[in-house]
């Protein structure tokens, strides 16, 4: 009576150029939940692991052309090779080709004539160490599976992250840093001035009569200027100066390393380019002029804030004096000298 | 080592192993064919082919339940690698011819 057939997916490769040592193999193995697979040389049993991927392999120490040992070394330095758990046997007693075998890339070595209790005591450790490394391999993939995933996470909130600083730091309408950011650069700027004596000096800037001009045009065209505005103040102070909107028509320019008289070029500077730019809005050009209030930080000054009202001071004189004007705040002590002259004759588009 | 007992028929380990008497038939219908090939190896003088063959014996008769044909061998295989002299490669092979292994259903004849 033949037992049906089982489905049997782990394979074995029996690897031997003698039949007779064929046959003997695969009937001591034939209980096993093995199905058997035969080669009776190296290039033979190279070709059925790629094909089949067995996961035990029992082969000769002499095989015609390619041997044991060199099937052995080619498995194991062949990249596509799934581990497959290899058996040397050999007729020769003497350990010296066992050491030879094993270093050759073998996991377990028998000797002939192979005794089937034996054989199916090592089979028993080829299966747990092919289960371990399947379960291993398995795991590996699951790792590199999640390393992945994470890396994507850490890619995707590094940018969620990089937004939301940009966010926080920058005015969304002028792309200028905010109210936040230029209060957090001005404190550092304040304290490397304690600590390295670098002067800096701040400019407050006020579009005039912005509120009227927002009346008159509307708010779509007060946000165009605005935007104008702030391109033309980007464009025509250094690189080193930090140009910041700290209120709706208010912007703050923090400049490092520079004292009361590059300010005052700088400030001249910016009121000039605003006053001769026009700024296209559906068609029709707007003008609009700014006033300026400079001071310099000293160590004079309690605090940064103190310095910020120094300018706003002077801004407040600028206004006072006409507008489209820059005033410079006095040095503690000085007298408060008006760096431009007032003008009645200047344009303002915006006045009625 | 022992001479082989030429007069009793040698008789597989594995004989009342219902399982393996097919095995043991196949053993037993090989054995005369590497027998031959020994023949006419030691009469060409092929000295290589009569180790290789005694080593694929070697290591096959055991595990057929020949324990005494895989001795036998293994002397051969150990006097052709040491380049030995004809006579005595002749007469070991001699000693293998004549071993003659029992029929392996002869044990279990009744079954």
């Amino acid at each position: 009576m033949s037992k049906p057939e089982r489905i049997r997916t782990k394979k074995l490769l029996i690897v031997d150029d003698d039949p007779l040592q064929i046959a003997l193999l695969s009937k001591l193995l034939a209980d096993t939940e093995y199905k058997i697979l035969t080669a009776s040389n190296g290039a033979e049993a190279m070709h059925i692991v790629l094909g089949e991927e067995p996961r035990v392999i029992i082969t000769d120490w002499n095989l015609p052309e390619m041997g044991g040992i060199q099937l052995s070394s080619a498995l194991r330095g062949h990249e596509g090779v799934r581990f497959v758990y290899i058996i040397m046997m050999t007729g020769n007693s003497g350990s010296q080709g066992m050491i030879e075998a094993l270093n050759a890339g073998a996991d377990d070595f028998i000797r002939k004539p192979v005794k089937q209790a034996e054989l199916l005591a090592r089979l028993r450790v080829a299966d747990r160490i092919v289960c371990a490394e399947s379960d291993l391999a398995k795991r590996t993939r699951e790792v590199h599976r999640i390393n992945a995933e994470m890396a994507l996470t850490h890619q995707r909130l590094n940018q969620a992250n990089e937004q939301l600083r940009r966010m926080a730091t920058t005015d969304e309408l002028t792309g200028m840093l905010n109210r936040r950011e230029a209060m957090n650069r001005l404190e550092q700027l304040w304290i490397s001035m304690g600590r390295y004596n670098q002067l800096f000096s701040c400019i407050m800037i006020d579009i005039d009569y912005f509120k009227r001009f927002n009346d008159t045009h509307g708010h779509a065209a007060g946000d165009r200027v605005l935007k104008a505005t702030a391109q033309v103040l980007r464009m025509n102070c250094r690189k080193s100066d930090l140009v910041c909107r700290v209120g709706g028509e208010e912007f703050l320019i923090l400049c490092p390393g520079v004292g009361t008289k590059g300010a005052g070029v700088c400030a001249e500077h910016l009121r000039s380019a605003v006053e001769s730019t026009a700024v296209d809005y559906e068609g029709t050009p707007l003008m609009v002029t700014i006033s300026l209030g400079i001071a310099e930080a000293t160590k004079a000054l309690p605090n940064y804030d103190e310095l910020l009202k120094h300018a706003d001071e002077a801004l407040y004189a600028s206004k006072d004096a006409g507008r489209n004007r820059t005033t410079c705040a006095p040095l503690i002590g000085e007298a408060l000298p008006p760096l431009q002259g007032p003008r009645e004759d200047f344009a303002v588009s915006n006045r009625k | 080592m022992a001479p082989i007992d030429v007069q009793t028929p040698l008789q597989s380990e594995f004989a009342n192993d219902a399982d393996m008497l097919e095995l043991i038939d196949f053993f037993l219908g090989e054995l005369p064919k590497r027998v031959e090939i020994l023949e006419k190896s030691l009469q060409a003088g092929n000295v290589i082919e009569i180790e290789r063959i005694a080593h694929q014996l070697k290591g096959a008769a055991g595990g057929y339940g020949y324990p005494i044909i895989t001795d036998a061998a293994a002397e051969l295989e150990r006097s052709a690698k040491a380049k030995a002299a004809i006579e005595t490669l002749e007469s070991e092979v001699r000693a293998i011819a004549a071993a003659k292994c029992a029929e392996a259903r002869m044990a279990s004849s009744e079954g």
